[in-house]
């Protein structure tokens, strides 16, 4: 079986809640995140968040409505097949 | 000035002449600021939490301005889910204002502490937890431009009572601060030039005009933009009044109970406009054969409605009234002759109709009700049957005079949203249509309204039934009903005498018309009627869920229906 896998990077607010309201985007869908890091580097205004997630459908709908979120500034997607499990 | 004293401040700069309130332990200064600032603002005390959340829901339906709930924390903040899901899902501007435990009893589940911040998340545009007391007029200021800017919501403040209890060193005048936050979007000229072409070429063109349109104060650029193209109009359900419903251009409502001529136009339009509706599973049925002929177009404000229930030729992000304009400038006027008169035969051979035969239908009193206030009402219905009946019967000429629960269904609405109306309206007319099983859910909302001498008039809509879930049993479900017979409801009339408003009884067609009018005479306090109407009549044209709208039944069918797969 072929895996999607989709790396998210954010760039949010350093905000309490955060990571909530991006969790719960990929939550009420029933999709589970493989893994999550996020910080703070020094010298920007903006939180970093990567996540990765895998075959959820309708990738586009979760990239505008994570740019909806209020604390949200910039989403960026890259996908690519793991064919790795074969 | 403590910070509760900040806060009201802030609410009476921004504008608010109302704040729905009930109060508790956490919200005491809060309450407490009210009296001792001096403040106009109006506390309107309800009865419920949900209540609170469905008038401010109303008002600002009716008003296009905020409204505003103040509840305590735990219960009474869990008791406003429902009004900011219900606000959330239709794009209702709200701001709610909950009481929250001391800061350091945060956690520790002290008395009466509710995660509220957290339990909110999915159901409004944006929340926050106040942490510093300097911080609140700032806050308040963003809460007011989120709810209002762009796609309107709900938004949440969680106040710990140390906080607005603390002495406020701040400034008023705090500007917002929402770097990640955009809601302007320049309209693509590109994009309005390519359905400026296709529209040209069009022979069959059709608007179809939702909620966004209201919101962005658009209903005039439709009217031009519909006349200078000869192109009709058909509306969603919280669309009404996007173009007056008496226009000759105008369809009326589509979709799973909409119009057959509006259903049939949708299906053999060659070019369809959507703007400011969100394409809900409501109105297309089965996705993949919605409007299969027609070129598409959508304009919406939200970029995650564009391409997400129905792939478009062309999407435009962008404020309604903006892209409307844009359209106009870009276009020749055109004649559609033909395609009109077709569609006008639809009108006569598929009419909205009812039969007296059987007695008094809720059909036969929403259209008295439309007669006898000339169709100028505000109107505010509750879920169900005779939500449906209410959008195909009272035409609505004028925006924000349809208030009516959409994407969120929620019983328990129409009565409170029609308090807050007249609250935003005190003097024209406001009637609430609502269920014998919806009126439940909230009528102790009277005691607010005759404590207030609201001249509004509820119609309850008695057929002792859960209507729709009865008819969806006895459709697809083999006539079996479960759960939905009312037998046993209250003398609603004598109820509303309790509380001080008057009950006018309609027992059948031959008091009908007489009772009403002696409801609509009396204007110094709320009025509930309440009709005895047919049982169990449905709901047609009725397009099965999940179904193409090709599929609509406009006439009861005489065998079953398969139950439906689609969308709940
Ligand atoms: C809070 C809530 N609970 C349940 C429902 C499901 N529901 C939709 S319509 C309906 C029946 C409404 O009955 P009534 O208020 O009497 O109106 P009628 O359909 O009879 O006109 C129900 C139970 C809902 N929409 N909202
Ligand atoms: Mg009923």
């Amino acid at each position: 079986m072929t895996t999607m896998l989709y790396a998210i990077t954010l760039e949010v607010r350093d905000a309490p809640g955060v990571l909530v309201r991006v969790a719960q985007v990929f939550a009420r869908r029933g999709c589970n995140i493989s893994s999550v890091h996020v910080e703070h580097p020094a010298e920007t205004p903006w939180s970093h968040m990567s996540i990765t997630v895998q075959n959820v459908a309708r990738i586009d709908q979760i990239h505008h409505q994570l740019e909806k979120l209020v604390d949200v500034h910039r989403v960026t997607i890259n996908h690519h097949q793991d064919t790795s499990h074969e | 000035m403590d910070g509760a004293t900040a806060l009201i401040k802030t609410l009476e700069r921004q504008g608010v002449e109302y704040i729905f309130g009930y109060s508790g332990g956490a919200a005491i200064p809060i309450f407490d600021a009210i009296v001792t600032s001096g403040t106009a603002i109006k506390l309107i005390l309800v009865r419920h939490e949900q209540g609170a959340a469905h008038m401010a829901d109303g008002y600002a339906r009716a008003s296009g301005k905020p409204g505003v709930v103040l509840v305590t924390s735990g219960p009474g903040a869990g008791n406003v889910v429902t009004g900011l899901m219900t606000a959330h899902m239709d794009s209702v501007p709200m701001i709610v204002i909950c009481g929250q435990q001391i800061r350091q009893m945060l956690g520790f589940d002290a008395f009466q502490e509710a995660d509220v911040f957290n339990m909110t998340m999915p159901v409004v545009k944006h929340n926050y937890m106040v942490h510093e007391v300097n911080d609140l007029p700032r806050i308040v200021n963003e809460a007011f431009h989120l709810a209002t800017t762009g796609r309107p919501g709900p938004v949440l403040l969680d106040i710990p009572k140390d906080v607005s209890s603390a002495p406020f060193t701040g400034s008023l005048d705090a500007p917002i601060d929402l770097p990640a936050y955009t809601h302007r979007h320049s309209v693509s000229k590109t994009h309005i030039a390519a359905i400026a072409a296709a529209w040209q070429k069009a022979k069959r063109p059709l608007i179809l005009a939702g909620h966004g349109v209201l919101i962005a104060q658009a209903a005039p650029a439709v009217r031009t933009l519909a006349e200078a193209m000869d192109t009709p109009v058909t509306t969603t359900l919280l669309g009404k009044g996007a173009l007056p419903e008496t226009h000759r251009l105008a369809l009326g409502m589509l979709g799973m109970h909409g119009t057959a001529y509006a259903n049939k136009a949708v299906v053999e339009c060659d070019f369809l406009l959507n703007v400011g509706s969100r394409f809900d599973d409501r109105i297309i049925g089965d996705p993949a054969q919605f409007c299969p002929k027609a070129f598409k177009a959508h304009i919406d404000i939200d970029a995650a409605e564009l391409h997400k229930m129905i792939a478009v030729d062309v999407a435009v992000r962008g404020d309604a009234k903006e892209s409307l304009e844009a359209l106009t400038a870009a276009l020749q006027p055109a004649r559609h002759t033909t395609w009109n008169k077709h569609l006008d035969g639809y009108r006569r051979q598929y009419p909205l109709q009812y039969s007296d035969n059987e007695g008094l239908t809720m059909q036969h009193l929403i259209d008295r009700v439309y007669h006898i206030t000339g169709g100028k009402a505000v109107v505010a219905t509750d879920v169900g049957q005779h939500q449906m009946w209410a959008a195909q019967f009272y035409k609505i000429d004028q925006p924000r005079n349809w208030l009516s629960s959409g994407g969120a269904g929620t019983m328990g609405y129409g009565f409170p949203a029609a308090i807050g109306a007249q609250f935003a309206r005190p003097h024209e007319p406001v009637v609430a249509f609502v269920g014998d099983g919806g009126f439940q859910m909230t009528l102790y909302e009277l005691a607010t309204a005759c404590i207030n001498k609201l001249p509004l008039k509820i119609i309850v809509l008695n057929n002792h039934y859960l209507g729709m879930v009865r008819q969806w049993q006895e459709l697809f479900y083999d006539n079996r009903e479960s759960g939905v017979n009312l037998e046993g409801n209250p003398d609603f009339c004598k109820l509303a005498e309790a509380y001080g408003a008057r009950g006018i009884h309609i027992t059948g067609l031959d008091d009908a018309d007489a009772k009403l009018r002696e409801a609509f005479a009396i204007t110094d306090r709320p009025v509930v009627i309440n009709a005895e109407v047919v049982k169990t009549s449905n709901v047609f044209p009725m397009v099965p869920p999940g179904a193409p709208l090709t599929n609509m039944i406009i006439t009861p069918p005489a065998t079953a229906l398969d139950k439906p797969t689609g969308s709940t």
